[in-house]
């Protein structure tokens, strides 16, 4: 009884750990100074994983989302991070660019990539932990880049830039401080935007014309065999017209008109499965009477707008909610989350 | 799947105090540990639960009953969890932690646990180490230089009048 006593506070490192992986950065950033296993547990490689896991997963942030500020001037170095209370979205906190870097490429586990209008020079920058690193792009590799993207290596635990370019294909490695060209299109592209990337693979929709009717396709280029591939549709799409792809959920989602005469007012979605191996489509939601404009695929829910009503539909789980229009969404919505990368 | 005899079979629990509690199986059994006993034909007599006092066991039986009551509605049950754990005070929490690691039951480490990093959101670090009862083993200059590093974080914190 006695010993019970005198252990009653003690709770081993496995717990501490749970408990933890479910708190915010903020906190753990300040929880460092508690002792030295603390702070050599909030710094393990594997401890940031399953933290990054809870956080994308907990309810906690799924209402989080960041949002170019764009309230004053159309440049503007903060971002602000609101919530969205049904129906509205509430601005919780503003947070400054670092360096004056105020353009949003892509984003991936918490940290965004990050430029300015010259488009020369680069920064990761994570609004969690408040770190940042920079990089630039040498002169030689010209400036016909067309498309950015940040792909965080699950296995070699590298983050890479991926910048798709109108004849090539190149790759920064922030471990390795450097670039790589890593393929040469023979053919040029036509890519209709926007292109989309998932999983670290760009997709994007060729077309091709053939007398007067056009032809569309999904290609993507596979960096792990440096190849141009096909992606085959999902079956019996009944499209009529252009196809179009976004990324939901972190997944490759895409859609169509299927209703008659072009009215835009029938549009279906598909989802792709998981990862680059994986092709198989399913059907995921099929839209009726509204003008569909889709401008926000925000990768955790689906804001859809209408541009004559001016009106913000939120899809989650099939259901539709209206919300109220409180700032100004011609802009890219991204999910917020909590992460110590 | 309890229809099979009519009446509902019963266990007793025993606590590290002595203190005895009479619990459904059907309830009981949300802890791996219990199950596993009952598995093993433990259950017979009373089940001994060496490392959970009377009190905690208590309370994590009231757990038990109230979300075993619960149709297996997941919005239901987290609005359960949530009220069941919200007027508990940390010392109750660390209690029940520790209970749910023991008993295996990972519906409920999961909610705890969640609430504890909630207590803990603007918790100073003196407050962290007295709750937890951990030494602060950094020279004064490392501490400093640890906390420089992150000084930001320090911002918004309670100031450190508990106990």
């Amino acid at each position: 009884m006695a010993r019970m006593k005198l252990d009653r506070w003690f709770i081993p490192l496995e717990i501490i750990e749970i408990i933890l992986s479910k708190s915010s950065v903020k906190s753990l950033l300040r929880f460092k100074t508690v002792c030295k296993s603390w702070n050599i547990l909030i710094s393990d490689s594997v401890f940031i994983k399953n933290h990054l896991h809870q956080s994308k997963t907990s309810n906690l942030h799924q209402n989080l989302f960041l949002l170019r500020n764009s309230s004053k001037s159309s440049v503007s170095e903060e971002l602000s991070l609101v919530r969205f209370e049904d129906p509205k979205f509430q601005t919780v906190q503003l947070l400054k660019t670092p360096l004056g870097l105020d353009i949003v490429l892509s984003h991936c586990d918490g940290v965004l990539l990050l430029t300015d209008s010259s488009y020369r020079q680069f920064g990761l920058w994570n609004p969690s932990t408040r770190t940042q690193t920079t990089f630039r792009v040498p002169r030689k590799f010209g400036g016909c880049s067309k498309s950015y993207g940040l792909y965080h290596d699950p296995i070699t635990g590298d983050f890479n830039v991926f910048v798709i370019c109108t004849n090539y294909y190149r790759v920064f490695s922030c471990k390795n401080n450097a670039w790589t060209l890593k393929h040469e299109f023979a053919e040029d592209r036509y890519s209709c935007e926007p292109e989309v990337f998932v999983d670290g693979v760009f997709y994007w929709v060729k077309r091709t014309r053939h007398i007067t009717i056009y032809y569309y396709e999904i290609t993507y280029f596979d960096p792990r065999d440096d190849k141009l591939k096909t992606l085959p549709e999902p079956e019996n799409t009944d499209g009529t017209g252009s196809i179009y792809l976004v990324e939901l959920k972190g997944r490759l989602c895409m859609y169509c008109n299927v209703g008659r005469n072009n009215d835009h007012t029938k549009v279906r979605f598909w989802m792709k499965e998981k990862g680059p191996e994986n092709n198989h489509w399913e059907e995921f939601i099929t839209v009726e009477n509204i003008l569909i404009e889709l401008r926000d695929p925000t990768r955790r829910r689906f804001v859809v707008y209408n541009p004559g009503e001016k009106i913000v539909k939120d899809v989650e789980d099939s259901v539709f909610k209206q919300i109220e229009e409180s700032m100004h969404f011609g802009l890219r919505l991204l999910p917020f989350i909590d992460s110590l990368f | 799947m309890a229809a099979e005899t009519g009446t509902p079979t019963t266990l007793t629990l025993k606590s590290n105090d002595d203190e005895l509690f009479s619990v459904a199986e059907s309830a009981a059994i949300l802890s791996v540990t219990i199950r596993n006993m009952v598995e093993d034909g433990c259950a017979g007599g009373v089940i001994p639960l060496d490392n959970v006092d009377g009190k905690t066991l208590a309370s994590v039986i009231t757990y038990m009953n109230g979300i075993s009551a619960i149709p297996a509605d997941e919005e239901k049950k987290k609005s359960y969890r949530d009220k069941f754990l919200s007027d508990k005070d940390f010392e109750t929490l660390a209690d029940m932690v520790l209970a749910a690691n023991y008993l295996n039951m990972s519906c409920l480490m999961d909610a705890v646990s969640a609430k504890i990093a909630q207590v803990m959101e603007k918790k100073s670090v003196g407050w962290v180490r007295r709750k937890f009862g951990i030494e602060n083993d950094y020279t004064p200059e490392e501490e400093a230089a640890v906390k420089e590093e992150h000084k930001w974080t320090f911002e918004g914190v309670e100031t450190d009048d508990d106990n």
